[in-house]
């Protein structure tokens, strides 16, 4: 049983570690993907967020 | 603002957004020649008029041919939704070559800009699962597109719905910006 403050440098990380594995071995790996999905569609969206302009040029055939 | 609607309506409706909506700027012909130039904004709002929306969707879509034409709309009046971090900055039109004023994030400006109390701008957070960062519409740079171009691009582009109440505050406030009246500086 730790006696140090959770957040003292002291603190043995022992129980928690178990614990934080414990909790990552009952994620599936569809969520994770699903996560990573999901962030790196917000960034395509945070990067692609401006306006932009594109010039089309055609010639008419007679 | 938690009130988005994500279920999307045959219709195009006031306080729609859409994604990837283009204006074009001009389309001239020299010599044989036909330049186009497109801006292609990343998100827009809607903000015509609600009842006029759906007076022009049952006269244009109607099955019998109505007696007249005067209920249909020319254009739909839309305004560009930019990400707040580039407007804070003034770079949301970076790729157009135009800089913008910056706006302090952390002083009265950028407090004033969030709280809406800034006539030009209106800002709009979303709950989590729309997938639309903390943005600003501005007022100044509405335009209009075509209402069976915008019906059409609906289809795949539909981002969610502003909700009641926030979408007529975003209506009521762009109609205070465009009826204010300009003084002559003294």
């Amino acid at each position: 049983m730790n006696k140090e403050s959770p957040f003292s440098a002291e603190y043995d990380i022992g129980n928690s570690t178990e614990l934080t594995t414990s909790t990552q071995e009952n994620i599936p790996a569809s969520i994770g993907q699903v996560a990573n999905d999901f962030i790196e569609k917000m960034e395509s969206y945070y990067k692609l967020s401006k306006p932009s302009r594109n010039v089309i040029r055609a010639r008419i055939i007679p | 603002m938690k009130n988005v609607k994500i279920r999307k309506g045959a219709r195009i409706s006031q306080g729609d957004i859409y994604k990837d909506v283009e204006f074009i700027e001009y389309a001239i012909e020299k010599k044989g020649v036909i330049e186009i130039s497109k801006i292609t904004f990343p998100f827009v709002v809607v903000l015509t008029q609600d009842c006029d929306l759906s007076q022009d969707y049952k006269v244009r879509w109607a099955r019998n041919e109505p007696s007249n034409h005067d209920k249909k709309l020319i254009s739909v009046i839309v305004a560009p939704l930019y990400n707040v971090e580039h407007v804070y900055k003034g770079e949301h039109l970076s790729e157009l070559n135009m800089s913008m004023a910056e706006i302090n994030k952390d002083k009265t400006p950028g407090k004033t800009l969030r709280q809406n109390q800034t006539p030009r701008y209106h800002y709009l957070e979303f709950p989590s699962n729309i997938p639309i960062v903390s943005s600003v519409i501005d007022f100044k740079h509405y335009f209009t597109v075509n209402v069976e171009y915008l019906k059409k691009h609906k289809k795949k582009n539909f981002v969610c719905q502003i909700g009641p109440l926030y979408r007529e505050d975003v209506s009521q406030r762009f109609s205070s910006y465009l009826s204010r009246i300009g003084l002559p500086d003294s």
